[in-house]
C-alpha cells in the first residue's frame, strides 16, 4: 500500500536516499582499496575544478536531446559516470550529485523539489555501482547493472509514495533513457582513456634515445 | 528555475537571502507535513500573498500551471482509485464518488471506484506540489543566483568549496551549452544530420560529439585549477566574504514568524490533528 507524498512517505523515501548513500560508500570503499591508483582521491585544486567543469557538462547535457522510441533523453547523467570511470568514484559520484541538482535545477525542479535530494543520492549510488561493475566485469555488464539500479533507485521513492500505477507508465522511458546514458559516459571514458594511451605510446616511440 | 531573478525594490526582494530561504524550507516542510485540503489552500493562499508582495509575475506562470493542472489531475485520479487513507475528519471515507469506467459501459463497466477518501487525498496531493512549485519559483524570483550560493556557503556543515563548485559549475553551464552548439555546427558541416536515422544512428552521432566535448571539458577544468592556484584558492579553510549581510528588524521577523509557523504545525498535528487528513 502506499504510505503517500507526505511526511511519512518522504520520510521513507529520504531513508532509503541514506541506503544509497551507504551502500556507494562500501562499494567504493571496495573499489578505492582495490584499486587505489584509480579511485583514491585527492581533493586538491585539480580535482575541484574537474568536479565542477564536469558538473556543469552534466547541466548542459540536460539540454542535449535525443529523440527515443518511447520519449526524449537527456543525457544529464552520462558526465557523472565519464568522471566516475575516468577519475575514479568519488569524483563520479560527487559530479552525478552537483549534476542532477543543476540539471534538475535548470529544468524548474520547483514541483519536484523534496525529491531532488533522493535523486542526488541515487545517481551518485548509481555512477558508483555502475563504474564497480565495469571494472569487475565488462561494460556491457555495466550499462546493464547501471540501468536496472538507476531506474530501481529513482522510480523506487516514487512506487513508495504513490504506488506502481504511474511508475509502470514511466518505466520504459527511465530504462532506455538509463541506459543511453550509462553507455555514453562508460564509452567515452573508455575511448579518452585509451586515446591517452595510445597517444603516450607514440610520443614514447618518437622521442629517440640520448646518444 | 521557471521565473527568472529580477532585481526589484519590493518588501521582499529587500529581505536577507537568509530569512527568504528559511521561509521556502518553512513552506516546504508544512505542506509535506499536512495532509489537509483546507489547510494546505490557506498555506497556498498565504504563499501566493508572499509572491504577490514580491511582485511576482503570475502570467509568466500560465504554462507551468496549465501542464501541472493535467499531471495533477491524472494523479488525483490514481490515488483516488488506488489509494484509501485513514481520514480523522470525514465520516466514510470508503464511500464511492463514482467511477472510473462508468455503470453504462456494457461488460466492464463499473469498475475501478473512484473513493471520497482517496480522492480527497490526490486533492491534498495536487495542492501540495502547487504550494511547492509556488514557494520555489517565488524563492528563485526574489533572490538572485549569487544570493542562493552565498546561502550554501554559509550554511555550517558545508564547506565552501561545495558553494564554490556549484557556484562555478552552474555559470559554467552557458559555456558548456556553447562549446556542444559549436560542435554540432561542426558535425553538420561534415554532412552529418542528427534528426535523420534510427534511434542507435542518433546515440551514435550524438557520442560522436561528445567525445570532443568531455576532452575540451577536461582542458577547460585543468586551465581552471592553474587559474584557482595563482589565486592561492584552498590555501587556508578560514576564507573571507564578498558582500557581508546583516539581518535587519525585518529579516528577523521573517525568521521568527517562518519558525514559528512550522513549530506551531508540527505541535499542532502532533497534538490536535491539526493539519492531518
Amino acid at each position: 500500500m502506499p504510505l503517500g507524498q507526505g511526511a511519512l512517505g518522504l520520510g521513507v523515501s529520504y531513508v532509503l536516499a541514506g541506503c544509497y548513500l551507504l551502500l556507494m560508500r562500501l562499494l567504493g570503499g571496495i573499489l578505492s582499496s582495490q584499486y587505489p591508483e584509480e579511485h583514491r582521491i585527492e581533493w586538491d585544486t585539480r580535482t575541484i575544478s574537474r568536479v565542477t567543469i564536469l558538473a556543469a557538462v552534466a547541466g548542459a547535457g540536460a539540454m542535449i536531446k535525443i529523440p527515443g522510441p518511447a520519449t526524449t533523453i537527456a543525457l544529464d547523467a552520462a558526465a557523472g559516470y565519464f568522471a566516475a570511470a575516468y577519475f575514479g568514484w568519488p569524483v563520479g559520484a560527487t559530479v552525478a550529485a552537483i549534476g542532477t541538482f543543476l540539471a534538475n535545477a535548470l529544468g524548474g525542479f520547483a514541483s519536484w523539489f523534496p525529491m531532488v535530494p533522493i535523486y542526488m543520492c541515487a545517481m551518485a549510488f548509481t555512477v558508483t555501482i555502475g563504474v564497480f561493475v565495469a571494472k569487475k566485469t565488462n561494460i556491457v555488464f555495466a550499462i546493464i547493472v547501471g540501468t536496472i539500479v538507476n531506474t530501481v533507485t529513482c522510480l523506487g521513492p516514487w512506487v513508495i509514495m504513490i504506488g506502481p500505477a504511474l511508475m509502470i507508465a514511466l518505466l520504459p522511458s527511465q530504462i532506455i533513457g538509463s541506459a543511453v546514458n550509462a553507455a555514453v559516459g562508460l564509452t567515452v571514458a573508455k575511448a579518452l582513456s585509451s586515446a591517452q594511451k595510445h597517444g603516450k605510446r607514440e610520443i614514447d616511440e618518437h622521442i629517440e634515445p640520448e646518444a | 528555475m521557471i521565473v527568472e531573478y529580477e532585481s526589484k525594490q519590493t518588501p521582499i526582494h529587500r529581505l536577507d537571502p537568509r530569512a527568504k530561504f528559511m521561509w521556502v524550507v518553512a513552506t516546504i516542510i508544512i505542506s509535506i507535513i499536512w495532509t489537509d485540503p483546507v489547510y494546505l489552500f490557506g498555506l497556498g493562499v498565504f504563499t501566493v500573498i508572499i509572491g504577490f508582495m514580491g511582485d511576482f509575475p503570475w502570467p509568466k506562470m500560465k504554462g507551468t500551471f496549465m501542464f501541472l493542472l493535467i499531471v495533477t489531475a491524472i494523479i488525483t485520479l490514481i490515488q483516488g482509485a488506488t489509494y484509501l487513507p485513514k481520514v480523522v475528519w470525514l465520516a466514510n471515507p470508503e464511500r464511492v464518488a463514482f467511477y472510473l469506467i462508468p455503470r453504462w459501459i456494457p461488460v466492464i463497466g463499473p469498475a475501478w471506484p473512484l473513493r471520497i477518501g482517496g480522492l480527497i487525498y490526490g486533492i491534498c496531493m495536487a495542492l501540495k506540489v502547487f504550494v511547492v512549485l509556488i514557494a520555489i519559483s517565488v524563492f528563485g524570483y526574489v533572490t538572485s543566483p549569487s544570493e542562493v550560493v552565498q546561502i550554501i556557503v554559509r550554511l555550517p556543515f558545508v564547506s565552501y568549496k561545495s558553494g564554490f563548485v556549484v557556484s562555478a559549475a552552474s555559470k559554467f553551464v552557458p559555456v558548456i551549452q556553447m562549446q556542444l552548439a559549436t560542435l554540432r555546427d561542426a558535425e553538420r558541416s561534415k554532412g552529418v544530420d542528427f534528426d535523420s536515422g534510427s534511434f542507435t544512428e542518433k546515440v551514435k552521432k550524438t557520442t560522436s560529439m561528445l567525445v570532443p566535448l568531455f576532452a575540451n571539458a577536461l582542458s577547460m577544468a585543468d586551465t581552471m585549477a592553474l587559474a584557482m592556484e595563482s589565486r592561492a584558492f584552498g590555501y587556508s579553510k578560514n576564507f573571507t566574504l564578498i558582500r557581508p549581510y546583516q539581518m535587519q528588524a525585518s529579516d528577523w521577523l521573517m525568521v521568527v514568524f517562518s519558525v514559528g509557523g512550522l513549530v506551531a504545525s508540527i505541535v499542532c498535528l502532533a497534538v490536535f490533528k491539526l493539519g492531518a487528513l
